[in-house]
């Protein structure tokens, strides 16, 4: 097969530099076997434009650093071979977060922002007994969480996500999925209400329109429908319920 | 100017700005800024109402999500109310194609004992129910529109474009459902011969985007409902509907052409 020569039409902007203007800048490489967007990129930035910034970690699509719009539709730079793709390949940085500098988005601080309004973090009413031994787990319960653990945070199906698009506050299945893994655990003793407070909002699972490109464009394969299904029914069945009285105090998840 | 859009869409107002910062989440979760707990603040006191962050959990809190859940619950049984009257319609339709003693007989029957009456009722409550708690989720904004269509176009996603047609279809049915109910209402009894001649003089324009547009709505309707409940994988109700669509489409135009036919006759 003749070697191609790709067209890539790269987003570049730098916004903390006042004078900056956004632009699509058009860079030619000549495709390589096996080649990724990952060794595209760096081709570019090693031999013709030292500025270009994108991220990198891993390159193996466990980071999650690399996520970006290829052709218009988020994927991972990193696992994304160039042959599948047309001569002409646009690549602009994710939408939705906060831009750095042409390819590279800072997710970070978002899903750091999700993680405090989910309350990642185990919550149990019990005081800590430092001499007491470790409670068991069963292997099945301990996957079941680690399943729901392998979200490497790589906005994906945030961007994915059109309701995300109109509405910045929207917590993304990411974040439903993050309040599912705890949901799951038999640690986390939060209170229905708790999970109700946070999710059962516009905001959370009755924001979503069910577009559910966030499963389709989720890199790790997450089951992000079927927990944003599960989460929908299990807060429309406790909706049903009459409220929960004040006085009894946190009403055990499970 | 694609560029630009783009731009501005990523771009926080201020350089340097976080967005989303702690205090925006924070404001969602009505609290003031907190540090995050570490399990070493557990204490038994927080046993009673409070989580390990020392907050109370109002049982009132959770108002606005208990009915935000129910009106969910509501869009899809207003929907699935709405998907069985249609097949009862399509029912009463059916029998023309058995001939016009067939469709006046069950229509004869069903105002005789009222049944048209009580359907009729039916449906406008769940139409209105429906329209209620489904432009809810409608953008209204231009804003947030135009957010939306520009992200439409950039993903091109199969299930992001079935819901611009969901929208744009409930919005079309509202007005034509309007007109063909009042057409309908205003000239009882429901008569093959008289249907025939509507679909034969005026109204085979109105009726062929009718068709088209509440079978594409009901069907796109019931493959996302199902999924968003998770009743059917996606690829499974994805299937089944294009069958049903297909049966139901068929038997939609052999209809009007039954009508139109015996319309030309008289
Ligand atoms: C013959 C009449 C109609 C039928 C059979 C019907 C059926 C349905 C069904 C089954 C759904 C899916 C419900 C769900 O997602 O849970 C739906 C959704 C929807 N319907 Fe209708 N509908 C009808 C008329 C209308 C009308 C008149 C409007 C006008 C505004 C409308 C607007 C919508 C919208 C915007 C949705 C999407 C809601 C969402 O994405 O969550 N529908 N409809
Ligand atoms: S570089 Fe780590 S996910 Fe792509």
């Amino acid at each position: 097969m003749d070697k191609r020569t790709l067209t890539f039409r790269i987003f570049r902007h730098n916004p903390f530099d006042p004078v900056s203007v956004p632009r699509l800048q058009e860079f030619r490489v000549e495709e390589t076997p096996r080649m990724t967007l990952y060794t595209a990129l760096t081709r570019i930035r090693e031999e013709m434009d030292p500025s270009l910034q994108f991220d990198f970690v891993c390159r193996s699509a466990v980071c999650g650093s690399c996520a970006m719009l290829v052709n218009g539709r988020p994927r991972l730079a990193c696992r994304t071979r160039t042959e599948p793709l047309p001569d002409k390949v646009t690549l602009l940085p994710l939408p939705f977060f906060r831009l750095v500098g042409d390819l590279s988005v800072d997710t970070g601080t978002w899903f750091r922002d999700m993680g405090r309004r989910v309350e990642s973090w185990v919550h149990q009413h019990r005081a800590f007994e430092p001499g007491a031994e470790e409670e068991r787990m069963s292997n099945e319960q301990a996957q079941a969480i680690y399943e729901l653990d392998r979200c490497i945070e790589c906005g994906c199906c945030v961007a994915a996500c059109g309701m995300a698009q109109m509405s910045p506050d929207f917590l993304g299945s990411a974040g439903m999925l993050r309040i599912a893994r705890f949901l799951v655990d038999p640690r986390d003793h939060r209170p229905e209400e708790a999970v109700f407070e946070v999710i059962g909002t516009e905001e959370g699972v009755f924001g979503c329109i069910g577009l559910l490109a966030c499963d389709d464009f989720c890199p790790k394969d997450l089951p992000l429908a079927s927990r944003l299904a599960y989460l929908r029914r299990r807060l429309a069945l406790a909706a049903m319920r009459p409220s929960p009285s004040t006085t009894t105090g946190p009403v055990p998840v499970r | 100017m694609a560029v630009h859009t783009l731009w501005r869409d990523t771009q926080p107002s201020g350089p340097l700005k976080v967005r989303l910062g702690g205090e925006m989440a924070l404001r969602n979760l009505g609290q003031q800024a907190q540090p995050i707990p570490t399990p070493l603040k557990l204490s038994a006191s927080s046993q009673a109402v409070s989580m390990p962050s020392g907050r109370a959990w109002p049982a009132l809190a959770a108002q606005p999500g208990r009915v935000l859940g129910r009106l969910e619950l509501a869009l899809t049984f207003s929907g699935l109310g709405l998907s069985v009257f249609m097949v009862m319609h399509l029912g009463l339709l059916f029998s023309v194609l058995l001939g016009t003693w067939a469709m006046d007989g069950l229509a004869g029957f069903l105002e005789r004992y009222y049944l048209l009456h009580i359907g009729g009722s039916f449906l406008l409550l769940f139409l209105v129910g429906h329209v209620f708690v489904a432009s809810r989720k409608v953008p209204t904004a231009f804003g947030r529109q135009r957010a939306l269509l520009h992200h439409m176009r950039s993903i091109n996603h199969m299930d992001t474009w079935t819901w611009l047609f969901q929208g744009l279809s409930g919005v079309a049915l509202l007005a034509l459902a309007a007109i063909h109910l009042w057409v309908i209402a205003t000239d009882l009894p429901i008569e093959a011969a008289k249907s025939g001649a509507r679909v034969f003089q005026t109204y085979l324009w109105f009726y062929v985007p009718l068709v088209l547009l509440v079978e594409g709505h009901i069907s796109i309707g019931l493959a996302r409902a199902a999924a968003k409940w998770g009743l059917l994988s996606r690829p499974v109700a994805h299937r089944a509907l294009l069958a049903w669509t297909a049966v139901v489409l068929g038997l939609g135009f052999a209809i009007l052409v039954t009508l139109y036919r015996l319309g030309g006759t008289l």
